[in-house]
């Protein structure tokens, strides 16, 4: 199977704009409001990946901040940004969306401008137990769903020993294609190999709740499935 | 049955006036959204399956709203058992993983579900990593 379609994927990157509100930096003991802080990060990585060297960025800029990161969240144009999404997902559900239903000026906005807090965690729309630990979590039960679709079982995740179920994480962490592929080779199918679902999970904008069902790899006509019989 | 590719042709999906036909048939995306976000009132009907040591239920089965996240399941699940929320206790469909609690149960149920049930197997320590 070719790679180069997951490999671009993977490529992808998203400058970020970093700021903090003037009132915020001051209650943490800023003189002035520091300016943004830009990041170049991986459309397949998480805020959650962030937060420590952010914290460490603004207490470089004059911040007193906490060592917990527990307080740490992230905003756009007012809402809070899930930790626990990749941020390429969170881009596009927020920015990208199609011409009928922009409701924001500000779409494909380069570099995206999100804004940092360091306190009243909003913990009605967002997990309170934010951690990389979490976050690894729930990719690692996203991982074994994928494989139930596929086998209607979770062998494959489960026969990978421990470290190679973690290098799968942490390949995605530091952002090394070829160390994650070389353990998730082993949980795709090779060439012809028939599946009994293909895992798919669609995210549209406006918090629309997720569309996740069985998608079969052939149509009722016997024939390949494809996007746009599968898509609503 | 629909009728099978003629003489093994290409199927017809590749040629780009059926594909531009039937994208066009598609909705808007504003109203598959409105429509996916009315509330929907069907049930799932859940089954509870103690693991280890996990005290069990009288009652396993119950029927839970589809359009609720997973979380709802838990918390249900605590009040059942009589369990405070620093209590651990640990879900899993289908004795295989732990869905995120922002994961809906229709979802679960369409993607997993086992002869007209939701398997859920829980446990008061982890149980399948």
């Amino acid at each position: 199977m070719s790679t180069s379609v997951s490999k671009s994927v993977w490529a992808g990157r998203i400058p970020l704009a970093i700021s903090i509100d003037g009132s915020e930096a001051q209650h943490f003991g800023a003189v002035n409001t520091p300016s943004s802080i830009f990041i170049e990060a991986s459309r397949t990585s998480y805020l959650i990946l962030l937060t420590e060297e952010i914290r460490d960025l603004y207490r470089a800029a004059g911040l007193t901040l906490p060592d917990s990161t527990a307080e740490i969240w992230f905003e756009y144009q007012g809402k809070p940004l899930k930790w626990h999404y990749p941020l390429g997902l969170l881009y596009d559900i927020l920015c990208i969306s199609e011409p009928s239903y922009r409701q924001m000026e500000d779409t494909k906005s380069i570099p995206w401008n999100i804004k940092v807090h360091f306190q009243n965690y909003p913990a009605a729309h967002l997990f309170r137990d934010q951690s990389a630990a979490t976050a690894k979590d729930f990719f690692m039960s996203m991982i074994k769903e994928a494989d139930f679709l596929r086998y209607g079982s979770t062998k494959r995740v489960m026969n990978l020993s421990k470290s190679d179920q973690s290098q799968l994480w942490e390949s995605l962490c530091s952002n090394d294609f070829d160390s994650f592929w070389k353990v998730n080779q082993r949980l795709i199918p090779v060439d012809d190999q028939v599946v009994r679902h293909i895992p798919l999970r669609l995210y549209l904008p406006d918090d629309c709740p997720v569309i996740q069902d069985r998608v079969s790899p052939r149509t009722e006509a016997g024939k390949a499935n494809t996007s746009v019989h599968v898509l609503p | 049955m629909e009728a099978g590719d003629i003489g093994g042709q290409r199927e017809p999906l590749t040629e780009p006036n059926t594909l531009t036909e039937a994208v066009t048939e598609k909705k808007e995306l504003k109203e598959i959204i409105s429509a996916k976000k009315e509330k929907d009132a069907t049930k799932v009907i859940v089954q509870f399956r103690a693991i280890g040591n996990a005290p069990i239920l009288k009652q396993k089965l119950f029927k839970i709203t589809a359009s609720q996240k997973f979380q709802a399941v838990n918390l249900f699940l605590r009040k059942e058992l009589n369990y405070a929320p620093s209590e651990a206790l640990f879900l899993y469909i289908n004795s295989a993983f732990a869905p995120a609690p922002d994961e809906i149960i229709s979802n679960l149920y369409k993607s997993f579900g086992t002869e007209g049930f939701l398997v859920v197997n829980y446990c008061t320590t982890a149980a399948w990593g």
